[in-house]
Formats: structure tokens, sequence, C-alpha cells
């Protein structure tokens, strides 16, 4: 994969491909994705920041209910007003977390943060209130059918993953629900 | 290396036969019904290797071998017995010279019988030569009845394997998932959601799957807990309530079958007597297959409607009335293959030794599943277009008491499941005697997988109760397990014990079938002969028996063991995480 029409320095592109899973032309082609949503201002300086909500344009995160999660828990932004914009290293960061190189406890760190609605520390039931009310959402805005059914179902996720019955999941329960669930690899991640 | 078998891997997937269909289906209905749809595709592709298997060895090289002898290369076919039959027991079904009306074509069309017989479609057209050729020096020897015999063998096999290996997967799959606590609910809620998702449509699937899913999973809790929750005297009244309802299950079941036997004897004993009748003499010909479809339609209308006073689960209410339906359904089949059994044993004619009236058995067989498929077809097709379609109409349109009270259609999966296998039963037994079966088998599937479809998407409604289907899945295989071993059962006892016909298909004038194996057996070299022999004997089926029974005594104690292991361990995770509490609570105490 040729580099030579890329913006990134040769020392820039050596240092990220060190401290990521990515090769050098994977992350030519992130770059170009991330450009690709504000030329302008990418142009003035490689580390400007893009608002989270612009990455909605881009094609794998126009449906992920969790995004603005994502944006908030990668943004290394001080500034109180754009809390969760990024810039390309925040980007890259959070693709290196969701790629498929990366190990199992790279992921379940950043999916605790992620899931971590309220950032109190823990996974509680509030936290897995939201989870639930974002990934069954439909157009017309009702989730499951009933409040009865919301509750059972958060009772059901506490008793299975809550060992010292806290009514909260620590980082090591939620990393061993983690380790226990077939699916979390292959469904937390993005491919290029 | 990796990412190329990963990126072939996904290109398969996307190459799969149906795959937008069965996706959108998911969406939509659910899992259940997307399980019974993915079934069917896998039927169809079954098929279609059965069939090629059969084409590829024997109907090609028969037609090649007839059309080579016309064109002058040197090759000769000769009759591996020389039992000829004389001429007045001589089998002939059809005569080219004769002169026949349209609707006779047409009746024989449809019953297999006449100028059907002469095609490669059933077994009495195949010949008992064995083929030489020579060609440069070359030669080329192919045995026809070997190779029948050969390629009926491999594709029971093949089969079995790859219905074991399905049906096996999925079982392992239940069997775990049935273990309490699994974390089922967190899987899906914290990893239900897959990242990949860019498409609009595949976000809008994802979304009403998960809904359903979740929704089954508490649906099927709260009924478990209703089910644990009854008193002594409820449980007593349930209880004689079920049993008088099996009674009337099996009284059903007897009847339909003493119906199939009468029905077997009129048919075969008046073939000819309305040839003025066209229509009438069509329907003789057919009231077996008239019979069993019917008994097999009214049945499981009357199950479904005895099983809601049974008061079961969602999922156990499809197991059990799959099971009673199956039950039906194999042992009317199993019947008729009884019936022609009793048929051919029949009283000798003079100097010929074989029955008035079928001559050429397994042809009769071949005849009876072939007009069986076509029946189960039409009568299908026919429900769809007529029923459901004039349902959805009426209900539509009209507000009267009747509609409401019918409603609108909800796809039933066991009855369209046991339709499916109910078919490819009949496949199976068929494909021995009627070569070509398998490739109406698959033009039928091919056309049920659109016909449901659309049926689906006009005229039936999400479930208003869902249930879990995933183990349905798995059920559906194991009830085609179930299928296939009643198939396989009696073509298995028919080569090795009964008598094929004097004068018709690639096994005349031997005693059994199997006897073309050990014919060529006997042509091998001296040391494979004796392996092969060992290997067919008794001994050596005790010796793999016995292996057999210690590997599955050994496989049953360390599921056991591990059992234990499992409860032992996740008990100590609670206690861990209760001394973890009450450190934590010290400590916080000390350091005040």
């Amino acid at each position: 994969m040729g580099s030579t029409n890329s913006r990134l320095s040769k020392e820039q592109l050596s240092e990220y491909t060190d401290l990521t899973y990515f090769t050098v032309g994977e992350i030519n082609e992130l770059f170009k994705k991330f450009e690709s949503l504000d030329k302008q201002r990418l142009r003035e300086n490689i580390q400007n920041r893009i608002p989270g909500a612009k990455l909605r344009e881009l094609p794998e995160f126009k449906h992920n209910p969790f995004l603005h999660r994502l944006c908030a828990v990668f943004s290394t932004s001080d500034d109180d007003d754009a809390e969760d914009s990024l810039n390309f290293d925040d980007f890259l960061d959070m693709m290196n977390a969701l790629s498929d190189q990366a190990p199992f406890s790279l992921k379940a760190k950043y999916a605790f943060q992620i899931f971590d609605c309220n950032q109190n520390g823990y996974v509680d039931k509030e936290d897995v209130l939201e989870i639930i009310k974002h990934i069954t959402k439909k157009r017309d805005g009702i989730p499951l059918t009933s409040k009865y059914l919301f509750h059972k179902l958060i009772t059901n996720v506490m008793l299975e993953a809550d060992l010292d019955q806290d009514d909260m999941l620590g980082p090591a329960e939620f990393e061993h629900v983690l380790s226990k669930s077939p699916d979390f690899m292959s469904s937390f991640r993005i491919r290029l | 290396w990796k990412r190329f078998k990963e990126d072939s891997a996904d290109m398969l997937r996307h190459v799969q036969l149906w795959r937008t269909s069965i996706h959108e289906v998911e969406g939509r209905f659910g899992n259940g019904i997307r399980s019974y749809f993915a079934f069917l595709r896998w039927l169809f592709i079954l098929n279609i290797y059965i069939f090629l298997l059969m084409f590829v060895f024997v109907c090609v090289p028969t037609v090649a071998f007839e059309s080579l002898v016309h064109s002058g290369v040197n090759i000769s076919s000769n009759s591996l017995n020389g039992n000829n039959v004389s001429a007045e027991c001589a089998y002939n079904p059809y005569d080219p010279n004769a002169v026949n009306s349209f609707s006779q074509y047409v009746i024989w069309f449809f019953t297999g019988q006449g100028f059907m017989e002469k095609t490669l479609l059933f077994y009495g057209y195949y010949s008992n030569s064995a083929t030489t050729i020579f060609s440069d020096g070359f030669l080329f020897y192919y045995d026809i009845p070997l190779a029948y015999l050969m390629v009926a063998f491999f594709y029971f096999l093949l089969t079995l394997v790859l219905l074991v290996r399905r049906a096996g997967a999925g079982l392992k799959e239940s069997l775990l998932s049935n273990e309490d606590r699994f974390y089922t609910y967190c899987n899906k809620v914290f990893c239900g959601w897959d990242f990949c998702i860019t498409d609009d449509h595949s976000a809008e699937l994802k979304h009403s799957s998960l809904k359903y899913e979740l929704q089954t999973d508490l649906e099927e809790e709260r009924i478990r807990l209703r089910q644990s929750s009854r008193t002594s005297k409820e449980k007593w009244i349930l209880y004689t309530k079920r049993f008088f309802i099996n009674l009337v299950v099996v009284g059903i079941l007897v009847a339909s079958l003493v119906a199939i036997f009468y029905a077997a004897q009129y048919a075969l004993g008046n073939g000819d007597t309305f040839n003025n009748n066209f229509m009438l003499d069509l329907i003789v010909t057919y009231l077996t297959s008239i019979v069993i479809t019917v008994a097999n339609f009214i049945a499981p209308l009357i199950f479904g409607f005895l099983i809601i006073y049974e008061d079961y689960s969602p999922a156990f209410t499809i197991k059990f009335t799959l099971i009673r339906t199956v039950f039906l359904r194999l042992a009317s089949v199993v019947f008729l293959y009884v019936v022609v059994y009793l048929q051919i044993n029949c009283k000798i004619r003079p100097n010929c030794t074989f029955c008035e009236g079928v001559e050429c058995w397994e042809t009769y067989l071949g005849q009876e599943m072939y007009k069986l498929t076509i029946m189960d077809f039409f009568i299908v097709l026919a429900v769809t277009l007529f029923v459901e379609f004039p349902r959805k109409l009426i209900v539509e349109n009209c507000s009267c008491g009747l509609a409401k009270w019918w409603g609108q259609q909800e796809f039933s999966i066991p009855e369209n499941v046991l339709d499916i296998v109910y078919a490819q039963t009949i496949g199976w037994i068929g494909a021995f005697y009627a070569p070509l079966l398998p490739v109406i088998v698959v033009v039928k599937f091919f056309i049920f997988f659109y016909l449901k479809k659309l049926s689906l998407t006009y005229n039936c409604r999400p479930a208003t109760r869902p249930y879990r289907a995933s183990r349905s899945g798995t059920f559906f295989y194991i009830i085609l397990l179930v299928g296939f071993v009643v198939a396989a059962f009696p073509v298995v006892v028919s080569v090795a014990i009964l008598e094929p016909s004097k004068d018709c298909g690639p096994f005349r004038g031997w005693t059994t079938m199997f006897y073309a194996i050990t014919a060529s057996i006997q042509t091998q070299p001296g040391w494979l002969q004796s392996i092969l022999w060992f290997v067919g004997s008794p001994g050596f089926a005790i010796i793999i028996g016995v292996l057999l029974c210690l590997a599955l005594y050994y496989f049953v104690a360390l599921r056991t063991a591990h059992k234990k292991m499992i409860s032992l361990l996740r008990d100590q995770l609670t206690l861990e995480g209760k001394d973890k509490q009450f450190l934590l609570s010290r400590v916080t105490k000390l350091t005040k």
C-alpha cells in the first residue's frame, strides 16, 4: 500500500504502527476516513478535533447505538464544551481497541468504560437499563413491551453477573461475564 | 494468511444461497421461522448432492452406453446372470406400438405407469449388465448393478454423516444453554449488538430480533415459574386431562392406519376397473396417497386443537405436537411399505413365480413414492393458494364475526417442518426405487421456498407468542434423523432380504440385491476377499459394538464429572465475592 500521498509523516506512521495493531496501509485508510469528515479543519492542523456527532456520517458508525459513549470514552479533550470530540490519535485509539487483533483484556477494559453510562465506575442497574434501551430501540421509540419485563430483565442480568451481590458490576465481575459470553469478541469489533 | 481465510469465509457467507431472503425473514418474524427456512435450504442442497451422485454414476453411464452401442465403438454389454425369463412371463408394461389416447398418457404421467416405466425415472428401466469398452488397448469396465448399489449406499452414508454432524453440533449447543444461569441474558445484553452493522436495513433487523429474543426468554421464564407454582389439586386435574387426550390421539393414529390399509388393498385390486372413465381411474390409483395425505392434513389440526388443553410451555407445545404429527406421518409411510410387502407375497402365478399385478415390485414402490410426492406438492400448493390468500382477503375486508374468530394467519412452524421432513423421507425411500426422484424433490423444495416466503410476507403476522426456536432448530434435525432411520431401514431390509423382480431392474435373476456386492467381491484378489469377509462377519460387528459402548460410557462419566466441577467452582466464586466484601468492610472500619 503506497504511502506517498499520505499527509502523515514517516515518523508519525512508524510511531502509530508501533503503538497499534495496524499496518501502514490500514493507518492511511483510517486517516483518509477521518479526514473525509472535515477536510478543512484537518488541513489547518492535523491534531485538530472533530466533534463526536460528526462521526455518525461514517458508515461504520451510522447505526451504532453506543456512538456517544465511544466518543466520550476515547476522547482526550480537556475542553468542557467539546467533551466528546476526537482528534486523530483518539480515533486511532478507538479503532485499535475495536480491531480484530485487539486482545480480550483490552476490549473488556474499554467495554466496561463504554457500558458505564453514568460514569460512576460501576455498571449498575441504571446502566443496564440504558444499554437495553439502546439496543432495542425502534423508530417509534417503543422498547420492550412492559416495565415489568424491563425490571425482570435487569434483575436477571444482575443475578447472572453480580457475584458479590452488591447490585453493581465492578470491572472484575464485568470482565468475568464477558469472558463467559461467546459472542463478545465477534460483536465488539469493527472491520475496515 | 489469516486475513485471507477470514475474507474467504466472509465471501462464502455472502454467496450462500438465499442469504438475503432468510435474513429478511429473521428480522421480521424472528428466529424460529428463520430456522425453518435455513432447514429447507439445507435439505435442498442435500437433495442436489444425492441427485448428482445418482445421476453421474448410474444414469449417465446407462444412457452413454446405450448410445455408444449404436455409434460403433467397441463396446459389449453382458447380462450378469444367465437367467432369462420365458416369453410368457416377461414383464412388459408398455407397448410403444399400441395406440393410446391422450388422456391415457396424462394418467400415465401422473401415476408413473405405462410409458413412464420405460424412462430413467424408475428402477425397472436399468439393465443388469456390465459393460466393457475396448479403445486403443485401454479397457474400461463398468458394472451397473454394483454401481447402483454402491451409489445408494454412499448417499445414505453421506446423508447420515451430514445429518449427525448438524444434529450433534446443535445438540451440544442446546445442552450447554440448558445449563442454569449460563449468562444468556448477559450475553444478549452486553454482546448482542454487532458493531459491524453498517446497513440501514440490517440495523432495523438487528434491533427487532434482539427485542424478540429478550421477550422470548422472559416469556419462557414466566411460564416456567407458573408451572412450578401449581397446586396439587391442579396437577391431578391436569394429568387426567392429559391422559384422556393422549388416548384420543392414539385412537386417531390407529384409525388412520386402518384406513390406509384398506385403501392400499383396494387400489391394488382394482387398478383397471374404470377403464372408460379417466378421472375415476386416476383417483383409484391415487387412492392410497389421497388417504395418507388427508389423514396427515386433518390429524395435526386436531392435535393442535387438543394440545391447548394440556397447558404446556410454548417450547414444549411445539415439540410435542411435532412428535405426534411425526409419528403419524412416518407411521403411515412405513405402513404403506408393509402393505406393499404383503401384497408382493401374494398368490404366485403358475410357472412364473411372481405375483399377479405386481410384476415389478420395486417399480411399483417407486411409483407409490412418486405419487405421494406429487400429491403432497399439489396439496401444499393448493392450501397455500386457496386457503391462505383468501383468508387474508376475507379477514382484511370483511368485519363479520367469522373473520374475527378465524383471525389472521400465523405461520405454524411445526406443521411446515413436518411437511418438509415428510417430503424428504419419501424422497429418501423413493430415491432407491426411482433414481430421478431427487430431482423432483429438488424442484419441489425450490418452489416451496418461494411459495412459503411469499405466503409469509403477505399473509402472516408475526407470532403473538414469541417462542424460543434455536432449540427448535436442532429439534428439526433430530426429527429429520428419525425420518432418515425410518426411510433407510426398509431399504436396507429390502436390499438384504427381499428377492428382486425376475424381469426388471439391475438386479434381476439374483436371489437378493446384495448379491451384486458378493459377486464382485469374489472377483477380487484373495487377501482383499478375506479382509472384506472379516469386516462383514458378526465378530467384527461385536468388537466395534463393544468399543463404542466403552467410548460412550467414558464420555458420560466425563460429563458428570465436569458438571460437578462447574457447580463447585461456581459456589467458590460466590464465596470469594462475599469474602472480598467482608474484608473491604473490615478495612473501612479499621481505617476510620
